[in-house]
């Protein structure tokens, strides 16, 4: 059995997003019904993954404006970021592309795990960003997407899994896989 | 009588310019000829002035006693919601939070703002709590509450570190770790705030939260509404006891200039003359003084409360001008709320006029609940600003290394405002908006410098009427010049006075603030310092008297000050002899000092206060008379079995000064007081009262019995009855029946011992005694006349005490007060004497039982009609063929007690109702609910309302009266030189030409021409009809009120000159006055004083009635008639001046004067002169054998006379006791009845015996007589009544037996 890995992540949107009722739903599997903005809070949980055992430490950070400052805490010694957005909220979308960009001058980095988040599909009735804006979007940033509901519970999982994954394979430690994919 | 000189008339033709220069003289003449009844009292209802209810006094005074202190900063974190500018405003309270560790930054922020706020209320309990959780304000609140109860509790919000509040109702404070911020409730804040609470929210959208409230309390009403239907529970947040501040609209953001704090709006409202003297800099970069720069204005040197430095006087001026702006915008009602309730508010508020201003500046829109209008463009900023402006361009200098070469020069600002204020006053009392600088008046009270100028301009402000005062005390001047009153500054004094006179006039109830800080002894030296004018010391006395009315506090505080022989010295003062007012205030104190007072009582029996007193009630002022019979009557001892014999002897000495007042007293005013103050002595010896009382009827019944011996069975049927059946007329007489005087017992049983034996000779007797009773309580003008008839002299002295005959005096007094003409004076007599005859009532009832037990043939009673009812109350009903002789009542000579109340009175039943417990009792409660009281005291106390400073818009009104009067008079004097040149030409043969003929509705009995319109005063017995008689309509009546079996017999106009009055004189000896008799612009007429002017009528065969002349120049009435004397009535004092033997031993028949002498006809045919300036000296002349008809002075001396023989005589007056002038003869069978005398034509009219009026000239010209009245059956006349000359025309009026009215005329028809 491997050693524990260390990772941290980071949950960044607009507000209302869903940021912290996807961290809750995966720390605690429970869904917060309440809104009570976050400041900025960090999440433990041991987590295995394909037989690695890993301890996550998950910044669950202030909602984004269009022009706020990038958050200090999450450019240092952050492995992977969740980029949320709510599908009920075209300005939540616009704003996830205004973090990316940030993201990027920020860390300077070419290649930075993300995984693109489109929160809320048990609202598909208010649906106002489609699935295929969000894959197009998470493909040119050559990121993973998932659309998730923090309050069903549908691949929230996923989503760390999608993170751990992308973390690892940049690092090249992700275990081979049955076929490899080059991107 | 005419007015003015009679021989003016013209005769020649004068030039033009003579002719109006004569008119202008005599006009002048006229004017200077005094009117009658023109006093206050005679204008005004003599009651006190409505006051409308006080709504300066603040209902609760209120304090904030606690103050939570909630900073959400979370220094470093900016909220999620909020982009900030870069730079951005960081400061909070002063304190840039970066400069620090974030933790330590927040404590000093915590820690400043408290201090900020301890400024403005350095008493409160102050918790802080920074970046708090829901738990944290929870307890924070509640427990805040629990320890402030019913005081305010301040909530400051700071929520710049939190997102903005929510349109659900929540602001945002913090979780445990400061993980997430967590909403909080303004629901749940109202909850544990509860009120009073004010609320200061200094956030982003902070107006979010004033519409959250206002909507959760609404809410939070209807639940109430419905909860309160199953449990009553209290509603712990009363939404209007919530007062809130926000910085600044639902949907505005804060202003994030990096040259402003963050929290600009708390620095606004709690360092606001910092902020506004930076935002001064700001906003008028450009063009401040040279050399001012924003760092120089930390340095303004002084301190924040000191007024005489530069920072202090700034501080000073800004509090003046927010509390003018808050003054003159806001709803009075509100401005006491915000700006007088609590301290803390009040500033609070004040500031946030500045915040407004400022804030608006930057385009946020600060909002506060309850809502004020925005005064953010108010011209007194203005005033502000110039202020700033002139402090700081000092600034350079005074802070350069040279300053102390540098003075500073102080604000012009409140000497210029009180300038403008001075401006204001001057232009009277016009309707207009109050004077906005009243504030600033106020505040200048606190400096030394202006404050002698501010007393009086407020003095002056004062004295424009009530309603200034009202707005003066709504402003809030009352602490200030209560505290003023510890100033030993003499120059304040006069000034203060006169603001405390003002003040108390309005707003009595200031007495117990005004004692409560020992201000009466302020005023007691005011009232003894001869410095002050009299009038500033009149004021002190009225103060005085406010202060000790029906306040025990006060009486007992001023006491024990001296107040009583204080102001009994004053009596001794020459000033205040010679001011009427002072007088009168001085007594109406004393007379308040000792009301229910007995210490103070005996302090003045000590100083002997009442003999002091009886020197007042001959003063010429009715006013001061009164105030003296008030003081006099408060200072009669109600509890006469506590007191010892000198008590009652006092008593009994002031009875008997009272007592003779009535017979000289022509004013209403004073004979009230005297019907008042009597009253006191009845209840003090009501027994004794009651046992006179009981002896009149007696003495009544004998007369009757007497008058009545064939009518005896009649009054027996009469009584039957009737026996109880008590007339209630006077529903307000409360006597303490239930408790008489410990001697009652014995007293009574004396005094009926003796009746009871006069009385056994027959059942038949007692009965009628019974029925005579009955009456009792009837209290008729001529049973009231026939009681007075009757001479206590012959009463046998009523055992048991030894004022009775004082007593019997006083009740003599009493019973001619309830008489009085005057309704008000006999209304409240008739209430004095109707309490005591109740009694009298009763005491003949049980007489009546007790006789018939005694005699032992009581009648059986009627099992069926006697009810028990428990509790010793049992009720007899019996029938009517009973009532009066079954002995009802087990208790012997029990008094009343209050249950007679329940007496019922019926035509056919008659049941009564006695409780067998309410024996005498010995402890007396003192009788302190007067039967009857007087306004004459708040009457007096309405003379302060009015302006008592000289303004010259009374100048301007005197001008136009005075003007008025004389275009009047000219007119007046116009028309009578036409009459008199159309005289010239008059044919004196058709002087009987019938004009007029129609029927009075009763036979006249006296007749008056108006002298200047065409009514005639037609008097029958008791009325007097106004004929229009040239149109020949009869218009109105009116009724003189004068008892029935007397008549009219004499009337006058007073006051000819200018609206006459109408002076009617009736056989009882009783006078009257009324106003508007002909109801001219249809204003009713009024009585403006009755009185009875002769007591004393011998009765005779042959009455003369009651005779008056009037003297316009000196405002004398001269009286005489059935009597042997004639008396003199001066209507300026309203007193008896006068009273004069005729000599003569029959009635005066005739009156008149001129000049300066008197003539009085007799009835014995003696015509009587008296010099008026030597008036017991007199001349009798025996000019006739017969009564006198007729005395008149004519025109040069000359005096004729006529007598009933028919003999006309004229006599020069400089030789009476010669033969006469001249001597016509009117031969007429029967001789003559009635002669008139033209007073500006020469003619006489004789109304003779034999129904015939002839005309005469002087010189014995016979001018025609009339027999028949003119018409077709050319009826003969009837018998003459009264006959009487037009003043001015010639025309006659005559009145006869058959109720004809005639005028003949011999004026020209084109006349008319």
């Amino acid at each position: 059995m491997a050693s524990t890995r260390y990772r941290k992540l980071a949950i960044l949107g607009y507000r209302t997003a869903g940021k912290t009722a996807i961290t809750i739903q995966f720390v605690k599997n429970e869904f917060v019904t309440s809104y009570r903005p976050t400041i900025e809070d960090t999440y433990y949980k041991k987590y295995t993954l394909n037989e690695q055992n890993y301890e996550l430490d998950i910044v669950d950070t202030a909602g984004q404006e269009d022009y706020s400052l990038f958050p200090v805490s999450c450019s240092l010694d952050v492995y992977g970021y969740v980029l949320v957005y709510s599908v009920t909220s075209v300005k939540s979308f616009e704003v996830v592309k205004v973090i990316h960009d940030e993201l990027m001058d920020v860390l300077g980095r070419i290649k930075i795990p993300i995984v693109l988040v489109g929160n809320k599909t048990d609202l598909d009735r208010e649906r106002k960003v489609s699935t295929e804006e969000g894959r197009e979007l998470a493909q040119s940033w050559n990121a993973i997407f998932l659309e998730t509901s923090a309050k069903e519970d549908s691949d929230v999982k996923a989503i760390i899994d999608g993170i751990i994954k992308e973390i690892e394979k940049q690092d090249g430690d992700l275990p081979e896989e049955k076929s490899c994919i080059v991107s | 009588m005419t007015m003015g000189p009679k021989d003016n008339g013209s005769k020649e033709q004068f030039e033009d310019d003579e002719e109006v220069l004569e008119i202008n003289s005599v006009i002048d003449k006229m004017l200077h000829v005094p009117i009658a009844y023109q006093e206050k009292r005679h204008l005004e209802k003599i009651s006190g002035a409505k006051i409308v209810a006080e709504s300066w006094r603040l209902k609760e005074r209120m304090k904030t006693v606690s103050v939570a202190l909630v900073l959400c900063l979370n220094v470093g974190v900016d909220p999620p919601d909020v982009v900030k500018t870069s730079p951005c405003a960081r400061r909070e309270c002063w304190i840039d939070p970066l400069m620090n560790s974030p933790q330590k930054a927040l404590e000093s922020i915590g820690n400043s703002i408290q201090k900020q706020y301890e400024r403005w209320q350095p008493r409160a309990r102050y918790k802080q709590s920074l970046d708090p959780t829901v738990e944290d304000v929870k307890r924070l609140c509640t427990s805040l509450r629990r320890n402030a109860k019913e005081e305010r509790v301040l909530l400051h919000y700071n929520g710049h570190g939190v997102p903005r509040p929510t349109a659900n109702g929540e602001i945002w404070v913090f979780n445990k770790n400061y993980t997430q911020y967590i909403p909080l409730s303004i629901y749940d804040l109202q909850s544990w705030m509860g009120s009073p609470s004010i609320f200061v929210y200094d956030c982003s959208c902070a107006g979010l939260i004033v519409s959250s409230f206002q909507s959760f309390a609404e809410q939070r009403e209807q639940d109430f509404q419905i909860n309160s239907l199953h449990s009553p529970s209290s509603n712990s947040c009363d939404a209007k006891n919530c007062i809130q501040l926000a910085a600044c609209s639902a949907s505005q953001l804060l202003p994030m200039n990096p040259e402003l704090p963050a929290d600009l709006f708390t620095t606004c409202l709690t360092t606001p003359i910092k902020i506004a003297l930076q935002w001064f800099c700001h906003q008028r970069q450009g063009s401040l003084a040279p050399g001012v720069t924003l760092d120089l204005i930390e340095k303004i040197p002084g301190r924040l409360n000191d007024r005489r430095t530069p920072l202090g006087e700034l501080n000073w001026i800004f509090t003046a001008i927010t509390d003018t702006i808050a003054w003159n915008i806001l709803p009075r009602d509100l401005f006491q709320k915000l700006f007088r309730q609590d301290l803390l508010v009040a500033s609070l508020f004040r500031n946030f006029l500045l915040a407004e201003r400022i804030m608006r500046s930057y385009r946020c829109t600060p909002v506060s609940s309850p809502p004020v209008p925005a005064t953010f463009r108010h011209p007194m900023w203005a005033a502000w600003d110039h202020a700033v402006d002139v402090c700081l361009s000092q600034l350079p200098q005074l802070l350069s290394d040279d300053s102390s070469n540098y003075a500073f020069q102080n604000s012009q600002f409140f000497a210029q405002h009180l300038t403008a204020f001075e401006v204001w006053l001057s232009f009277g009392i016009e309707q207009r908006d109050p004077p906005e600088q009243l504030p600033i008046v106020l505040q200048v009270l606190l400096s030394q410098v202006h404050r002698l100028r501010a007393l009086d301009l407020l003095g002056r402000f004062l004295d424009l009427g009530p309603w200034a005062v009202s707005l003066a005390l709504s402003v809030g001047i009352f602490p200030y010049v209560l505290k003023l009153l510890q100033s030993q500054a003499k120059e304040l004094r006069p000034l203060l006075v006169f603001i405390w006179a003002k003040i108390l006039a309005v707003d009595s109830t200031c007495q117990s603030d005004l004692v409560k800080d020992g201000g009466h002894q302020y005023f007691l030296r005011a009232l003894q310092d001869p410095q002050m004018s009299a009038s500033r010391r009149t004021m002190a006395a009225f103060v005085l008297a406010e202060i000790v009315n029906g306040n025990s506090a006060g009486q007992e505080a001023c006491l024990q000050r001296n107040v009583v022989s204080i102001c009994l010295d004053q009596l001794d003062d020459e000033i205040v002899m010679t001011t009427p007012k002072l007088k009168q205030w001085v007594s109406i104190c004393l007379g308040r000092v000792w009301t229910n007072y007995d210490e103070a009582r005996w302090r003045g029996v000590r100083d002997q206060a009442h003999e002091r007193l009886y020197e007042l009630l001959d003063d010429p002022q009715a006013e001061v008379r009164a105030a003296a019979v008030y003081a006099l009557g408060t200072f009669v001892d109600n509890q006469p079995e506590a007191g010892s014999d000198h008590a009652a002897h006092v008593n009994q000495a002031v009875g008997a000064t009272l007592a003779p007042l009535q017979r000289r007293e022509a004013s209403v005013l004073v004979r009230c007081e005297l019907a008042s103050a009597l009253q006191r002595l009845v209840s003090c010896y009501d027994s004794s009262f009651a046992a006179i009382a009981f002896r009149f009827v007696e003495e009544e019944k004998n007369l009757d019995v007497i008058q009545e011996v064939g009518s005896k069975t009649k009054a027996r049927t009469a009584g039957n009855g009737s026996v109880h059946q008590v007339t209630r007329s006077n529903s307000r007489s409360s006597f303490d029946h239930a408790n008489p005087p410990a001697n009652y017992l014995s007293m009574m049983k004396q005094s009926l011992a003796g009746d009871v034996s006069g009385l056994s000779s027959s059942s038949d007797s007692t009965t009628q005694a019974a029925s005579g009773y009955d009456q009792d309580t009837n209290l008729s003008a001529e049973r009231l006349n026939r009681l007075r008839k009757i001479s206590f002299s012959g009463l046998p002295s009523i055992v048991g005490s030894s004022y009775s005959s004082v007593n019997a005096n006083i009740w003599k007094v009493l019973l001619s007060l309830a008489a009085d003409p005057h309704p008000n004076v006999s209304a409240l007599a008739k209430c004095v004497v109707a309490g005591v005859m109740e009694r009298v009532a009763l005491m003949a009832k049980e007489q009546n039982c007790r006789y018939l037990s005694e005699s032992g043939s009581p009648r059986p009673r009627r099992r069926g009609d006697s009810e028990n009812y428990g509790d010793g109350l049992s009720v007899e009903s019996s029938s009517p063929s009973q009532s009066n002789n079954s002995p009802l009542i087990p208790i012997q000579l029990t008094p009343y007690s209050r249950t007679r109340k329940s007496f019922w009175k019926g035509p056919d039943r008659s049941k009564e109702v006695f409780r067998a417990s309410d024996v005498p009792s010995t402890s007396i409660a003192l009788v302190q609910d007067r039967l009857v009281s007087t306004q004459f005291c708040s009457w007096s106390t309405t003379a302060f309302f009015e302006p008592l400073c000289k303004e010259t818009c009374n100048e301007e009104k005197e001008e136009l009266i005075r003007q008025k009067r004389h275009s009047h008079l000219e007119k007046l004097l116009l028309n009578r030189i036409e009459i008199d040149v159309a005289h010239q030409k008059l044919d004196m043969s058709r002087l009987g030409d019938q004009q007029f003929f129609n029927k009075n509705p009763q036979q006249p009995v006296s007749l008056l021409f108006h002298p200047h319109n065409n009514n005639l005063l037609v008097a029958d017995r008791t009325g007097i009809n106004v004929w229009e008689w040239e149109c020949g309509q009869r218009k109105q009546c009116l009724r003189n009120n004068n008892p029935t079996n007397s008549s009219i017999s004499s009337m006058h106009f007073i006051n000819e000159h200018q609206d006459p009055l109408l002076l009617v004189g009736s056989d009882d000896g009783c006078v009257r006055i009324w106003k508007n008799p002909c109801r001219k612009e249809n204003q009713n007429p009024e009585l403006v004083a009755a009185w009875q002017a002769i007591s004393d009528i011998i009765p005779s065969s042959r009455s003369s009635g009651l005779v008056t002349t009037w003297d316009q120049s000196n405002l004398h009435i001269y009286i005489g008639g059935d009597s042997r004397h004639i008396q003199l009535w001066d209507t300026t004092t309203e007193r008896k001046e006068q009273e004069f033997l005729t000599g003569a031993d029959s009635c005066v028949t005739t009156l008149d004067f001129s000049g300066n002498l008197l003539a009085a006809g007799c009835g014995d045919g003696s015509v009587r002169m008296f010099d008026t300036r030597d008036r017991p000296r007199h001349k009798a002349h025996p000019a006739h054998n017969q009564w006198i008809v007729n005395t008149t002075f004519l025109e040069k001396e000359l005096l004729l006379t006529a007598s009933e023989l028919g003999d006309v005589k004229m006599w020069d007056i400089r030789k009476m006791s010669g033969d006469p002038y001249r001597t016509i003869k009117v031969v007429r069978t029967g001789g003559i009845r009635h002669v008139g005398v033209h007073p500006n034509l020469h003619i006489i009219a004789c109304g003779s015996a034999d129904h015939s009026v002839s005309f005469l000239g002087l010189d014995g010209e016979d001018l025609g007589t009339v027999k028949y009245y003119e018409g077709f059956l050319g009826q003969r006349l009837g018998r003459i009544t009264c006959m009487a000359f037009h003043p001015l025309l010639a025309n006659l009026a005559v009145g006869t037996a058959d109720c004809f009215l005639t005028v003949y005329s011999g004026e020209s028809k084109s006349q008319s």
